[in-house]
């Protein structure tokens, strides 16, 4: 069976960053820490289960991003992907979620799949989009928010389960070739053995040239939000800010 | 003749999902309610019940596209229904709900009817006859305003707008029969079994983990935490129930439980708007975060910035010493 994972480097939300005065840019600072999309491990271990029950399966990466983006397939080759390709851009977030689902459904025509396993969405922008608007492009059916999911490869197909609500679910039977992508919690990522990570330092990763150069289709400003309460923050001592604590909750009756 | 508008009103077996009733009240807008018709599209089967209520409550024209095939949701067999309906109404704009649901279709649908496609909003507000919307970056952290041009699908984060279900005029119900064609997906039904948790909605003091709270030894400093205060109960955000830190009936937010406790500490909460959704409404919230800049300090009354195992100890060792 051919997997293909689609995955994202995204930056750590605690993270600090500057926007630029006219709010057309936001710069992380230099110390930012950069990692896999965390629904995108999911999405990745996953596909690292199914291999584990189906001989032969082939795990194939695929990312949109910087040069540095090269990081997220790496950690994904030492989780155990077989084959990693780089689509290399200096900006990955003037692309539309439009714009990425058309290339990443490009290099889906162009190699031999079964299931493609995406994120539900990126941490960083929560759009939740490309997912779906790829199996439109590819004419395939598809499942988003899965949270089980098991492969039948004789009878060549899956069936997956949603979480609408933490109290609702849905199972939907896929054949394959299919697209689902995976809500948080589905399964427990696994850290990469040092083997591997030896391993995955030598593997070669395909890079690819955009030829698409996207032009920004809409106008987009950052902002810092606005507050809606007048916050009472503590910035002293733990001692002093205990007490200040106990005694904001005492004048209202708390404690 | 005003242009069209549409929303999309999710429905499980012939019920209207809350989110549904906000949606509603995106065209209650002065600025919607004035350009457009609005149109609200339901899909599914036997559900004229469901889209006659919706008509009633809101004023709002419905369509209810059915088919038998549409008995139980798939993203395929659905994206058909609203496509068919699409391609006749030819609305300028599409709203549906930022939701599980919502957010299976609308991003295919707009590949489809070759719409643009703005997800994930908070806010609408027109300026100088131009649409601004708001939404998050970084959860929360940032706020990215963008300007929406038609025709779109935009879909709006639940439990930012208010519910509007107080319409002195019925709407028309037309039902449109749908030929959904050939579908690959083989969709079930749908299975509600209520989760562990119930005390959240009666707890007057709520003690919430969240990542930061890291490993479930320190769950012991929220559960020392609680039992301060009579009728006080432990939840956590989403990531806290993948960690595996609470239990998924204790997860608050839109896909889990809605609260309004008296009192909430949010303790390694960074504040995303499917987190706040859920909370926003407690009398006195109190954040427990190491980074200044969470958006959980921006819908917080009182804010510690500090480590959420290193402060909690010695909040609770001065509250016994007093
Ligand atoms: C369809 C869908 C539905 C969802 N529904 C929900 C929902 O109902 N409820 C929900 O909560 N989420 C929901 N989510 C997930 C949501 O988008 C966020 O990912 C989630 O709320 C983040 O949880 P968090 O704040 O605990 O973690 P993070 O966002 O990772 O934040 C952790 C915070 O802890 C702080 N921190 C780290 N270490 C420490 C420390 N030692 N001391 C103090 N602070 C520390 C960090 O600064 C950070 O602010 C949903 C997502 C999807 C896709
Ligand atoms: N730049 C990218 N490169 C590869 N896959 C991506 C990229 N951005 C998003 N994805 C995939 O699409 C999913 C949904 O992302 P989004 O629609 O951006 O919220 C993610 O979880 C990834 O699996």
């Amino acid at each position: 069976m051919n997997i293909l994972v689609f995955i994202k480097q995204v930056p750590h939300v605690e993270s600090s960053f500057e926007i630029s005065s006219n709010g057309s840019t936001i710069e992380f600072s230099s110390q930012t820490a950069y990692a896999i999309n965390s629904y995108d491990e999911y999405a990745l271990e996953e596909a690292l289960i199914l291999s584990e029950k189906i001989s032969h399966t082939i795990i194939t990466v695929v990312t949109i991003g910087r040069q540095d983006a090269e990081t997220a397939l790496r950690r994904a080759l030492a989780m155990g992907a077989h084959f990693a390709y780089h689509y290399v851009t200096e900006n990955e977030s003037i692309f539309s979620s439009a714009q990425k689902a058309k290339i990443l459904s490009q290099f889906a025509k162009n190699h031999p799949f079964d299931l493609i396993i995406t994120g539900t969405m990126s941490m960083d922008s929560a759009h939740a989009a490309i997912g779906p608007m790829i199996a439109a492009h590819l004419s395939i059916p598809w499942a988003t928010h899965i949270i089980a999911l098991d492969v039948n490869p004789i009878a060549k197909e899956i069936r997956a389960t949603r979480e609408i609500d933490v109290s609702t679910r849905q199972s939907i039977t896929l054949p394959l070739p299919a697209l689902i992508s995976v809500q948080s919690g589905i399964n427990r990522p696994r850290y990469p053995t040092l083997s591997h990570t030896l391993r995955a330092k030598k593997q070669e990763i395909y890079k690819i040239a955009l030829n698409e150069h996207p032009h920004q289709h809409s106008q987009c400003r950052f902002l810092l939000p606005p507050r809606t309460k007048e916050t009472f923050l503590l910035r002293g001592s733990r001692e002093e800010n205990a007490r200040a604590l106990y005694e904001y909750l005492r004048a209202r009756s708390f404690l | 003749m005003k242009p069209k508008a549409c929303l999309i009103i999710e429905q499980i077996a012939g019920n209207i999902r809350e989110c549904a009733w906000e949606l509603a009240s995106l065209a209650q807008l002065e600025f919607f309610r004035e350009t457009y018709d609005w149109i609200a599209l339901i899909a599914g089967n036997n559900i004229e019940r469901a889209a006659t209520l919706f008509a009633e409550k809101t004023g709002i024209e419905v369509y209810a596209l059915c088919d038998r095939l549409l008995e139980n949701f798939s993203g395929e067999g659905f994206v058909r229904a609203y496509s068919t309906a699409v391609q006749q109404i030819k609305p300028y704009f599409i709203f549906a709900s930022h939701t599980p649901l919502g957010c299976d279709v609308a991003p295919a649908l707009a590949i489809v009817c070759n719409m643009d496609y703005f997800p994930s909003l908070q806010c609408l507000t027109r300026k100088n006859e131009i649409l601004f919307a708001y939404r998050e970056r970084l959860n929360g952290k940032i706020n990215e305003e963008i300007t929406i041009t038609e025709p779109a699908i935009c879909t709006i984060m639940p439990g930012v707008f208010p519910i509007f279900n107080t319409a002195k005029l019925s709407g028309k119900v037309s039902i449109v029969n749908i030929d959904t064609g050939k579908i690959k997906s083989i969709p079930a039904a749908p299975n509600y079994s209520p989760q562990s948790g119930a005390e959240l909605s009666n707890a007057e003091v709520i003690v919430s983990a969240g990542r930061g709270v890291g490993n479930s030894e320190n769950m012991e400093h929220l559960r020392n935490l609680a039992s301060l205060f009579s009728r006080a109960a432990i939840g956590g955000s989403r990531a806290a129930c993948d960690m595996g830190l609470v239990d998924y009936g204790l997860q608050i937010g839109v896909t889990g439980r809605i609260v309004s406790p008296k009192l909430y500490f949010a303790c390694g909460i960074s504040g995303s708007a499917q987190h706040i959704a859920g909370m926003k409404n407690a009398r006195t919230i109190v954040a427990i975060n190491r980074d200044e800049s969470a958006p959980i300090f921006r819908i917080a009354d009182i804010g510690v910035i500090d480590e959420v195992e290193k402060f909690i100890p010695v909040f609770i060792e001065f509250v016994q010493k007093k």
